[in-house]
C-alpha cells in the first residue's frame, strides 16, 4: 500500500513537472520555430502598363508639361535639369544601371526620361546622398503618371537601417 | 456709442489679423524632415531567406496633406536588409505621397544597391502605376528567386525580379514600420502590419518573433510588436500608434 502510494506520488510529481515546463516549451517554439501556413505558389505578373511603341508622339503628354515639372523638381532640390527626352522604359533601366526586371511596365513602354544633376546632394526617399549626385526618373509618356526614380552618388552617414 | 462703434472694427481687425497669422503659420508649418522619421520594429536574429507581411488598409490608413514640399510621403512597409551596416536592402509596401505635384501613391518596391560602376544608388518604383490607387488589405513578399535574384510580390503575384544583390543569399535583419519625410503626414492610430513571417534556409515559412523597437521620430509615433503568445493577436503583429 505504501509502495503504491509512493508510486502515485511519483507519477503526480512527474506530471506536475511536465506541466510546468510545457508553457516554456511552447514559448520557446513560438520564438522562432512555428510554421506559418504554406504560401500559394507565386504567379508571374503581367504588364499593367503595356508596350505602346507604335503610338505616335502626338498621342503622348506634351514634352513641355514634363519639362515644367522637371524644373519644379530641380528647383526644390537645388539641382539642374540636364535633359528631358522621350524614350522607352528599357532606356531608363540602362541609364539607372538597375538590374531589376519589372513585371508591371513593359520595356517598350514610352516614357519621358528626366535627368537632374544634384551638385549639393539630396535627401532622397532612400536617405542622404552627397554632392555631385544625380537623379533619373521616368514618367509614363501616355498617362503622365510617375513610374520610377533612381538617385546615384556618394552616400552620407549611416541610415536608419544600420544596426 | 462712439466707443462701441470704435471697438467693433478693432475686434474685427484683430480677428482678421489673427486669421491671417494662423493661416500663414499653418502654411509655414509644413516642413520636409531630414533625416526622415521612423517608427520601426526590427527582427534581427537572422539569417532570413525571405520575408512576408500583410498590411491592413495600407493606403486607407495613411494620409498626407503637404502640397508644398518636394517629396512628401508616408510609407508603411517592410525592409529586407542584407547587411548589418544597412547599406543594401530591398523594401516593399504602401506609400502615399507626391513628387513635384505628381501622384506617387500606391504599392511600391525599392532597392538600395551598388551599381555596376561601384556607385551607390537608390531606386524606387511604383507597382502597377497605370492602375487606380489600391485600397484594403494586401500582402507583400521578398523571396529568393532563380540565379541569385530576389522576387518582390504583391498578393502572391511577382511584380519585380531584382538581380542587384548577387552575393547576398539572405538578410541580416527585417524592419517593419512607418517612414515619413513631412510633418504633414499621419496615419490612423492602431493601424497594423500582421502575419509577419520569414523563410528559413529550407524555404519553409515561419512566424517572425524577437523584435526590437526603433522609434526614431519626433512625432510621437510608436511601433509595438505583439506576439501571439501573450496578446490577443492571432499571429505576429506590429501596431502603430500616435498621441
Amino acid at each position: 500500500m505504501k509502495n503504491l502510494l509512493m508510486k502515485n506520488l511519483a507519477k503526480l510529481s512527474a506530471s506536475l513537472f511536465a506541466l510546468s515546463i510545457i508553457p516554456a516549451g511552447i514559448a520557446g517554439a513560438l520564438a522562432s520555430d512555428v510554421k506559418a501556413p504554406p504560401h500559394p505558389p507565386l504567379r508571374a505578373g503581367t504588364f499593367s502598363a503595356p508596350g505602346n511603341s507604335s503610338l505616335p508622339s502626338s498621342q503622348m503628354v506634351p514634352q513641355t508639361t514634363i519639362v515644367t515639372s522637371a524644373n519644379a523638381t530641380a528647383a526644390h532640390v537645388a539641382g539642374a535639369v540636364k535633359s528631358v527626352r522621350l524614350t522607352d522604359y528599357k532606356s531608363f533601366l540602362i541609364a539607372s544601371r538597375s538590374n531589376a526586371k519589372d513585371y508591371t511596365v513593359a520595356p517598350d513602354r514610352q516614357v519621358y526620361l528626366v535627368n537632374i544633376s544634384l551638385p549639393s546632394g539630396i535627401e532622397s526617399r532612400g536617405g542622404k546622398f552627397g554632392p555631385n549626385s544625380e537623379m533619373l526618373y521616368a514618367v509614363d509618356a501616355q498617362t503622365g503618371k510617375f513610374i520610377t526614380s533612381t538617385v546615384r552618388g556618394p552616400r552620407v552617414g549611416r541610415g536608419v537601417h544600420s544596426r | 456709442m462712439n466707443n462701441l462703434r470704435f471697438t467693433i472694427p478693432r475686434c474685427m481687425v484683430s480677428s482678421a489679423v489673427g486669421l491671417i497669422f494662423m493661416s500663414s503659420s499653418l502654411s509655414a508649418y509644413a516642413a520636409e524632415l531630414s533625416p526622415h522619421q521612423y517608427a520601426i520594429e526590427r527582427a534581427q536574429v537572422g539569417p532570413y531567406y525571405g520575408a512576408y507581411l500583410d498590411n491592413s488598409l495600407g493606403q486607407d490608413d495613411l494620409t498626407q496633406n503637404d502640397n508644398s514640399s518636394y517629396n512628401p510621403f508616408i510609407d508603411k512597409e517592410l525592409w529586407f536588409c542584407f547587411d548589418a551596416a544597412g547599406t543594401k536592402w530591398i523594401e516593399v509596401g504602401d506609400t502615399v505621397g507626391l513628387i513635384s505635384g505628381l501622384n506617387r501613391s500606391g504599392h511600391f518596391w525599392a532597392e538600395n544597391y551598388v551599381d555596376s560602376t561601384g556607385t551607390q544608388a537608390y531606386r524606387e518604383t511604383l507597382i502597377d502605376p497605370a492602375d487606380p490607387v489600391p485600397t484594403g488589405d494586401h500582402n507583400f513578399t521578398v523571396g529568393s528567386g532563380a540565379s541569385g535574384a530576389w522576387n518582390v510580390s504583391v498578393d502572391n503575384v511577382t511584380k519585380a525580379v531584382i538581380s542587384d544583390f548577387p552575393n547576398d543569399t539572405s538578410a541580416d535583419h527585417v524592419d517593419v514600420g512607418l517612414e515619413t519625410s513631412s510633418d504633414q503626414t499621419s496615419f490612423r492610430s492602431g493601424t497594423i502590419s500582421y502575419n509577419l513571417q520569414y523563410q528559413d534556409s529550407t524555404a519553409t515559412w515561419l512566424y517572425l518573433d524577437n523584435f526590437a523597437a526603433f522609434n526614431s521620430n519626433s512625432l510621437g509615433w510608436v511601433a509595438t510588436f505583439n506576439s501571439p503568445t501573450n496578446t490577443t493577436y492571432a499571429n505576429p503583429t506590429v501596431v502603430f500608434t500616435h498621441s
